[in-house]
């Protein structure tokens, strides 16, 4: 991937995350590795317990306790954040790499007007005064498409609507024009209309700004419409990973074909859907071999063995399976 | 509207109003939500029905008041042919044997302090149904039939996975043989395996036992799955009526059409080939919904006045699909395509 590496924005390399509990260790990110392009919308997907926001929050260092980061380097335009103090780090959050979360109600401060809230980033990490802040908040608003902009800077948070509490998140995150846009399930909450909506902004801030943006979801059908490559993560691993078309039409992991026949698909009902049996591993007594390996169709006494490692083909595109489909 | 069955429930203009409390110096008429306003429609025995939509539009309610959870503001529910508003206790106790629920978040819908076995037996100690030693074996048979082991009667709900508690739900709803069940979201809490799982099991259980299903959700694909008939609702009113899969093939109204193109679905051929409808703004307030096609606001086919005016009927434009929008009124081309129409056409 050394083409890749030369355009990399940022660069997730053999992350472990762990979170010590009482009687247990809880290995929730397994040796995570992928590169963030620039301009590029990359898309981790996986079901719940997969690593996926564990792996975003690590990224930032907001992982919360127990947990600690125990091995890996995450480099951003090449340097790497696990070395940096606590005042580099908060510099470059909210600045360079800004982060979006699920639930926009409880991550906005009920006892600030939208104005504040947004111009606190402008005053913060840009030096605005308050006045100027305020001016650009209303700029902001604009942007990512609510109306009336100017007086929605006076509301408080909770007299907004699900949709538009999510576009001023986006706002606050695009206040100091990222290089990364950290994006954790942001429309799980939102109804289908609003979410287009919201992933349309999205594409269009992106062709506008340029910015690379990292977008956590669990739903396959979004990564169809949003992204440009994908991660399919697994039981704190990456299962696979390539453009969004290959991946999806072609997968090769079998775990992300079982993903993708387990979705119900749109004009194809008489087609019975395939659920995966089992369960996932638990996070605390892993397999050694591959974590899918006792769910899975294909699998070989020797996939259980040890740990498979993550191949690269020339395509792009990478697999983590001693049996791989074509 | 006809279906080919008679109706197990009549759904007759039904109204849900609630109303909302002013402050102290306010004056004038109290407010209301117009949660529900005006909607009518059957479910025929055996039929599986997908009310869809999104939040606020007035689904939820609207299978809550079938489920006499709530008194309608007006309007009524016909269950056998029988208004369910007005049932003697004996009666109102048989009616709330033949219907049940799943409910949509299976963590905070089971009892954490009891074991699934007592969860599961609970409507029938209610309905002194299956006394005895019956009851153990029912249960036992439950359990089997939503895909748990007979030995998992002395767990607890924590024990479960998502997907195994919404099984529990099931068995639940099933204990007590009912006609109807209605599935609030039955899926939406779960990760993708799990949600193929109880699609797959609420498709077999229906044939199994001829159930009579609504099922609420904003997911569509789940839908037109499981569903043989959809109704769509906007705002507390049906937009759309029709057959599951004339509603996807052929869809009438310009907001089931922004619903359908909003789906993601995981192939990206079909997210490449079909029409992408964007929606402008956000879903109006119910307390103040807009005035005519209270679509008129979001609309992306606005015809002109007539929207902003006068309110659509829902018609029947083709055999047994129905639609209310002035597109498809007299005299308006029925197949006008998406944007068409001019204001001029209609003066």
């Amino acid at each position: 991937m050394t083409a890749a590496v030369a355009e990399a924005l940022l660069e997730v390399d053999d992350l472990h995350t762990h979170f010590q509990l009482k009687n247990k260790l809880i290995r929730a990110v397994n040796g995570v590795s992928f590169a963030v392009r620039r301009g590029e919308i990359l898309g981790i997907a996986g079901e719940s317990g997969a690593g996926k926001s564990v792996t975003c929050m690590s990224i930032l260092r907001l992982v919360p306790n127990p947990g600690r980061i125990v091995r890996g380097r995450i480099l951003f335009t090449g340097q790497d954040l696990l070395t940096k103090s606590e005042k580099q780090i908060r510099e470059l959050r909210g600045q360079t790499v800004s982060m979006v979360f699920e639930d926009p109600l409880n991550s906005l401060d009920p006892a600030f007007r939208v104005g504040d809230l947004i111009g606190e980033a402008l005053t913060l990490h840009k030096g605005l005064s308050k006045r100027e802040a305020w001016k650009s908040a209303g700029e902001l608003l604009r942007l990512v498409g609510i109306p009336d902009p100017d007086r929605r800077l006076d509301n408080y948070p909770h007299e907004l609507s699900g949709g538009m509490q999510q576009r001023v998140m986006i706002a606050i995150a695009l206040s100091c024009d990222p290089a990364l846009l950290i994006a954790d399930n942001p429309t799980t909450a939102l109804d289908v209309t609003i979410q287009i909506q919201i992933l349309d902004l999205v594409k269009q801030l992106r062709d506008r700004l340029g910015m690379a943006v990292l977008w956590i979801t669990h739903d396959l059908g979004v990564v169809a419409k949003l992204c440009d490559r994908v991660v399919i993560m697994y039981a704190g691993e990456v299962m696979e990973q390539g453009d969004v078309y290959g991946v999806l039409k072609h997968p090769r992991h079998p775990y992300t074909r079982r993903l993708i026949d387990a979705l119900p698909k749109l004009g194809r009902p008489e087609q019975r859907l395939m659920p995966i049996d089992g369960r996932p591993p638990d996070p605390a007594n892993l397999p050694a071999g591959c974590p899918f390996a006792p769910r899975c169709y294909k699998a070989q006494p020797a996939c259980e063995e040890r740990a498979v490692p993550l191949v690269e083909t020339s395509d792009g595109r990478a697999v983590r399976c001693l049996f791989p489909e074509d | 509207m006809p279906t080919s069955q008679p109706p197990l429930i009549q759904v007759k203009n039904l109204v849900k109003h609630f109303p909302v409390r002013q402050g102290l110096l306010s004056r004038g008429p109290a407010a209301a939500v117009r949660a529900v306003d005006d909607i009518s429609f059957d479910i025929g025995g055996g039929e599986t029905v997908g009310l869809v939509g999104e939040s606020g539009c007035g689904k939820t309610t609207t299978g809550r008041m079938i489920m006499k959870l709530l008194p309608p503001t007006s309007g009524e529910v016909l269950f056998d042919g029988q208004p369910i508003g007005n049932l003697s206790l004996e009666q109102e106790k048989a009616y709330r044997r033949q219907v049940q629920m799943v409910f949509q978040d299976p963590f905070s819908s089971l009892n954490p302090r009891m074991t699934v076995g007592s969860i599961i037996g609970y409507p029938m100690r209610m309905q002194n149904a299956y006394p005895g030693a019956a009851r153990d074996a029912r249960i036992r048979e439950l359990l089997e039939l939503v895909g748990l082991s007979r030995y998992q009667a002395n767990w607890y709900p924590h024990e479960f996975s998502g997907g195994e508690r919404q099984r529990v739900g099931i068995a639940t709803a099933l204990a007590l043989n009912p006609k109807f069940v209605f599935c609030d979201e039955p899926v939406s809490s779960l990760d993708v395996s799990a949600q193929a799982q109880i699609l797959n099991l609420l498709k077999d259980i229906r044939s199994e036992f001829n159930l009579t299903i609504l099922m609420v959700t904003h997911n569509l694909s789940v839908v037109e799955y499981l569903a043989d008939r959809v109704v769509v609702m906007y705002l507390g009113k049906i937009v759309e009526v029709a057959g599951t899969a004339d509603l996807y093939r052929d869809t009438l109204h310009p907001y089931s059409k922004a619903l359908v193109s909003a789906i993601p679905t995981p192939d990206p051929d079909v997210e490449r080939e079909r029409e992408q409808i964007i929606l402008r703004g956000e879903i109006p307030s119910p307390l103040n919904p807009p005035s005519g096609c209270r679509f008129h606001t979001r609309c992306q086919s606005y015809i002109g006045d007539i929207c902003r005016k006068v309110e659509p009927e829902l018609r029947e434009v083709r055999p047994g699909h129905f639609t209310a929008c002035h597109l498809y009124s007299d005299g308006m081309v029925a197949s006008a395509p998406v944007g068409a129409g001019s204001a001029g056409q209609l003066a």
